[in-house]
C-alpha cells in the first residue's frame, strides 16, 4: 500500500538505500530524487495509480512475450513478487520506508511524462513510446527537465528486479527443505532460466555419470610455474 | 569458565588451518559465528548434511528478519551479495562467509599465488621481516599439499578455455592454466552457477581438510557463536566473550587468543576489545579487489559449459610496453548469475531476450582490478560495522586509478574476444571512454569488490601497523592475528593462498614459541 505520508523522507531513504548498493545518486548522477519532490511537489502523485501496475508495464517492456515467454505470461502474481520480495526484502531487507520511496519513484516514473512535455502518462503511452522513455531514462535524457534523479531509481529498480525475478524460477523458486537432491518442479511457463538453456540441479542419475567421467582423468599436481611474474 | 591454551576466533582459511596444525600441540577451542556442518569428509561424493545444507542455503542474502531470499533455505551466509542494513557504506559487500570453514568453503576454488613484486612490496611497505616470496615458498607448498592443488587435464578444459587461451597468445599475451583446490570435481555447476557452496566436498576447504584434522587431535569447535570481544587485561589477552543460543560465554586463553575473523570480521572484534585506542591502525588500510564480469557471443560452437563452471586459465592486462598491469582476467564459460545481473545492466527488451537465447554460444570472463588508488577503512563494531570499500574516495569520487585500470582490461580482453569471432561483447570494447567509465561505475556495484586484506596489516613499527612479522600484536600480548588482515600490501590474486601461507607461518611460531613444542616432520596431507 503506498502511502503519500512521510514521502520525502521515504524517498530520501530509497536513495540512500540505493546508493549503498550502486553508488549511483552519490557519484554518477547526482544526489537529488528528494529535490524533485521539492520542485514538482503534488503534482508527481496527482493520479495516484497503482505502482504495482507501473511495475508491471515496465516488466512487460523488459522481458517483453515474444517466442518465448516474457514478464505479462506470469502475471498475475510476479510484479508482487518481484517489488514485495525481490525489491523490500531482498535489496532493502524489509525496509519498509525505503520501499515506500520505490513505490513513489514509481508513480513520479508515470507521472513525469506530462509534467515534462514529453508526453502522455507512461501507462496510458503506446507500448512503442513506453520502450523508448524506459530507455531515455536509463540514459540520463531527463536531466534538464529536473526529474531524472527520482524517475530513474524506479527504472533501474524496475531493471535489476524484473531480471532478477524473472530468473529466479517463480514462482517455483523455493528449496525444498531437506531435500538432497534440489531437482524443482517442472515449470508451467519456461523462465529465464529455460530459455538460456540452463539445465538445473543435477539429479542423482547425472551424478554417477559425472563421476565415470571426471574421476578418472588425471589431475595435474601443483600451480603453473611458467608464469614469469610469479 | 573453560580454559584453553589457545582460543582462535574464525574457523576460516586463517583460523582453520591454523587449528588443524597446532591442535596436536595443546588444547585449542574454536569458535565460528557460522553454522558447522558435521559429516566425515568424502571428496566427490559428500556428506548427507552437508548436501542438504548446501541446497539450503539462502543465496546471496542475510538480512535481519531472515527471510529475504530468492532461493530461501534453511541456513544462510552473506556470499555474494550482502545486504547489511548496518553497513552504509557497502552494496555488493563480500564480507564474511559465516560458515565454518568460512572463505574457503564458499570460494571458486581458484588457487593463485602472489606475484614476486608483492612480496618486495610487503617489506618496503611496513619494513616486516621473513615474509619474502622464499621464506613463504614452503608454507605455500604445505598448502597446495594439504589442499590437493592442481590443474585440470587439457581433456577437461572448457572449449571456449581453449580457444581463449589460444587466441590470447596469438595477440602476445601470457596466459596460464589456473590451478584449483578442488578433488574429484564433478564439476556440477552447483557451487558457482547456483551459488552455493560445494555439495560433494570437492573444494577442499578447511571444514574438508584442517578442522576435521583439529577436531581429530581434540581441539573443541564452537559455531554459531558471535565473538563479542577479547578479554584483555594488563595489556595481555586473557579470553574470549562470545555469544551462543543468546547466552554470553567467557572463555580463559592460557597462552593466545588468535583472531580470524576476516579482514573485516577482525579489525572489528579488535574494535569491540578497544584494541583500536591503543593501536589507531585497526580497520585502516582496508585494500580489496574490484571485479566486474565480461560476456562474449560466439555462435557457431556450443561450449561445453553445460554443467561445470570453470577456470582454466587466466592473464594478466598487458601494457604497451609488456608489462602486467594492475588487473587479472579469469576466463570462464558458464556463469548464470551474470545474465540477470551483471552482464546486461542497461539491456533490455528484445536484445536482452536475443541474448538469452544466445547463452550457450556464451564466453565470460571475471577481472579484478588488483591494486586500488585509494584505500578503504573498517569502522563501528561487531554489532554496527561500518566499512568504506577502496572504490571511492573520502569525496564520494570514484577511484580514477580503477576506471584507467579496468577500462584498458575491457579494451584488451574485447580484443580477444573479437579475434574469436564475437557478435556481441558486453560491455563493447570499443566505446568512448567515459561511456565505458560510466558503465563500469554501474557493473562494480553489482559484480562486487573481493579479496579483502589489510586491514590489521603486519609490520615492523607500530605506527604503521597492527601486528608484528610473527602476526603478533604489537600492543597486547597473547594476541595474534591469522587472516587476510594481516596482508601488508596488496596481493595480485584471491587471498586464499596467501591467508593459508601466512597460517602455516603463524602455525611454526604458536608451536615453537606459544607452546614451546617442537615442530614435527612434515606429516602427510590431511586424510580426506
Amino acid at each position: 500500500m503506498f502511502e503519500k505520508r512521510n514521502l520525502r523522507q521515504a524517498v530520501e531513504q530509497l536513495e540512500k538505500r540505493l546508493s549503498r548498493r550502486t553508488f549511483l545518486t552519490t557519484t554518477i548522477i547526482g544526489t537529488g530524487a528528494a529535490a524533485v519532490l521539492d520542485r514538482f511537489g503534488e503534482r508527481l502523485f496527482a493520479a495516484t495509480p497503482d505502482p504495482f501496475a507501473v511495475y508491471s508495464a515496465i516488466g512487460n517492456i523488459i522481458i517483453p512475450v515474444d517466442q518465448d515467454p516474457g514478464w505479462k505470461t506470469f502475471e498475475p502474481g510476479i510484479s508482487q513478487f518481484g517489488l514485495g520480495v525481490f525489491v523490500k526484502q531482498h535489496l532493502f531487507t524489509g525496509d519498509e520506508l525505503a520501499f515506500q520511496g520505490t513505490l513513489g519513484a514509481l508513480i513520479a516514473m508515470n507521472e513525469a511524462p506530462p509534467l515534462v512535455n514529453y508526453g502522455p502518462r507512461f501507462l496510458e503511452m503506446v507500448e512503442a513510446l513506453q520502450v523508448q522513455y524506459f530507455g531515455d531514462i536509463l540514459s540520463g535524457q531527463f536531466e534538464k527537465d529536473g526529474v531524472q534523479d527520482l524517475i530513474q531509481l524506479a527504472a533501474f529498480l524496475g531493471l535489476f528486479s524484473a531480471k532478477a525475478t524473472f530468473f529466479s524460477n517463480f514462482p517455483n523458486h523455493l528449496a525444498t527443505p531437506g531435500a538432497e537432491f534440489q531437482v524443482p518442479r517442472p515449470s508451467a511457463v519456461k523462465t529465464g532460466w529455460d530459455i538460456m538453456g540452463f539445465k538445473g540441479p543435477v539429479g542423482p542419475d547425472e551424478e554417477k555419470a559425472l563421476r565415470a567421467r571426471y574421476f578418472e582423468s588425471p589431475e595435474i599436481p601443483g600451480i603453473d610455474t611458467r608464469n614469469p611474474f610469479l | 569458565m573453560a580454559d584453553y591454551d589457545v582460543i582462535i576466533c574464525g574457523a576460516g582459511s586463517g583460523g582453520g588451518f591454523l587449528a588443524g596444525e597446532i591442535a596436536p600441540f595443546g588444547s585449542v577451542l574454536i569458535l565460528d559465528a557460522g553454522p558447522h556442518v558435521k559429516g566425515a569428509p568424502n571428496p566427490g561424493f559428500g556428506s548427507p548434511d552437508r548436501r542438504k545444507f548446501a541446497t539450503q542455503i539462502n543465496m546471496g542474502t542475510y538480512g535481519p528478519d531472515g527471510v529475504n531470499a530468492i532461493n530461501r533455505g534453511g541456513a544462510f551466509f552473506a556470499y555474494p551479495l550482502y545486504t547489511d542494513d548496518s553497513n552504509p557504506a557497502s552494496f555488493a559487500v563480500l564480507r564474511e562467509a559465516r560458515v565454518v570453514g568460512g572463505g574457503s568453503f564458499v570460494n571458486v576454488g581458484a588457487w593463485l599465488r602472489p606475484l614476486a613484486v608483492d612480496f618486495v612490496d610487503f617489506a618496503k611497505e611496513t619494513g616486516v621481516v621473513g615474509w619474502t616470496k622464499q621464506d613463504l615458498e614452503p608454507h605455500f607448498q604445505k598448502a597446495e599439499r594439504i589442499l590437493f592443488v592442481h590443474r585440470d587435464h587439457r581433456d577437461q578444459w572448457q572449449r571456449a578455455s581453449v580457444l581463449y587461451e589460444k587466441t590470447a597468445l596469438a595477440l602476445g599475451i601470457p596466459v596460464f592454466e589456473t590451478a584449483s583446490n578442488r578433488h574429484r570435481c564433478i564439476f556440477c555447476g552447483h557451487r558457482v552457477d547456483a551459488g552455493m557452496p560445494c555439495k560433494y566436498d570437492a573444494l577442499m576447504s578447511t571444514a574438508i581438510t584442517q578442522i576435521p584434522k583439529a577436531l581429530d587431535n581434540g581441539a573443541q569447535l564452537v559455531d554459531n557463536a558471535t565473538v563479542v570481544r577479547v578479554e584483555i587485561s594488563n595489556n595481555k589477552a586473557t579470553g574470549v566473550t562470545y555469544i551462543k543460543d543468546g547466552q554470553t560465554v567467557t572463555a580463559n586463553a592460557r597462552k593466545l587468543v588468535v583472531v580470524s575473523a576476516g579482514a573485516i570480521g577482525t579489525p572489528l572484534v579488535l574494535r569491540n576489545s578497544g584494541v583500536h585506542l591503543i593501536n589507531n591502525n585497526v580497520g585502516k588500510f582496508l585494500r580489496a579487489h574490484p571485479g566486474i564480469t565480461m560476456d562474449a557471443f560466439i555462435p557457431g560452437v556450443q561450449w561445453n559449459s553445460d554443467r561445470g563452471y570453470q577456470w582454466n586459465c587466466h592473464h594478466y592486462v598487458m601494457d604497451d610496453a609488456g608489462k602486467p598491469m594492475d588487473a587479472l582476467v579469469h576466463a570462464s564459460t558458464a556463469f548464470p548469475v551474470t545474465p540477470w545481473l551483471a552482464a546486461n545492466v542497461g539491456t533490455f527488451g528484445k536484445p536482452y531476450k536475443d541474448l538469452m537465447r544466445l547463452y550457450p554460444f556464451r564466453i565470460g570472463v571475471f577481472v579484478f582490478h588488483l591494486k586500488p588508488g585509494f584505500t578503504g577503512k573498517v569502522m563501528g563494531s561487531v554489532e554496527a560495522p561500518f566499512v568504506r570499500y577502496p572504490i571511492l574516495g573520502p569525496n564520494g569520487d570514484v577511484d580514477p586509478k580503477m576506471l584507467r585500470d579496468l577500462t584498458a582490461s575491457i579494451r584488451q580482453v574485447g580484443r580477444i574476444f573479437q579475434e574469436m569471432g564475437a557478435i556481441a561483447v558486453l560491455p563493447g570494447p570499443n566505446v568512448a571512454d567515459q561511456l565505458l567509465i560510466n558503465d563500469l561505475a554501474l557493473r562494480l556495484p553489482i559484480a562486487g569488490v573481493f579479496h579483502d586484506q589489510g586491514t590489521c596489516r603486519a609490520g615492523a613499527d607500530r605506527k604503521t601497523s597492527v601486528v608484528d612479522s610473527n602476526c603478533m600484536s604489537h600492543d597486547i600480548a597473547n594476541l595474534m592475528c591469522c587472516d587476510a588482515s594481516v596482508i601488508p600490501k596488496d596481493i595480485s590474486c584471491n587471498s586464499n593462498s596467501m591467508v593459508m601461507a601466512v597460517a602455516s607461518k603463524c602455525s611454526n611460531f604458536v608451536i615453537t614459541q606459544i607452546l614451546g613444542r617442537q615442530l614435527k616432520e612434515e606429516e602427510e596431507p590431511a586424510n580426506v
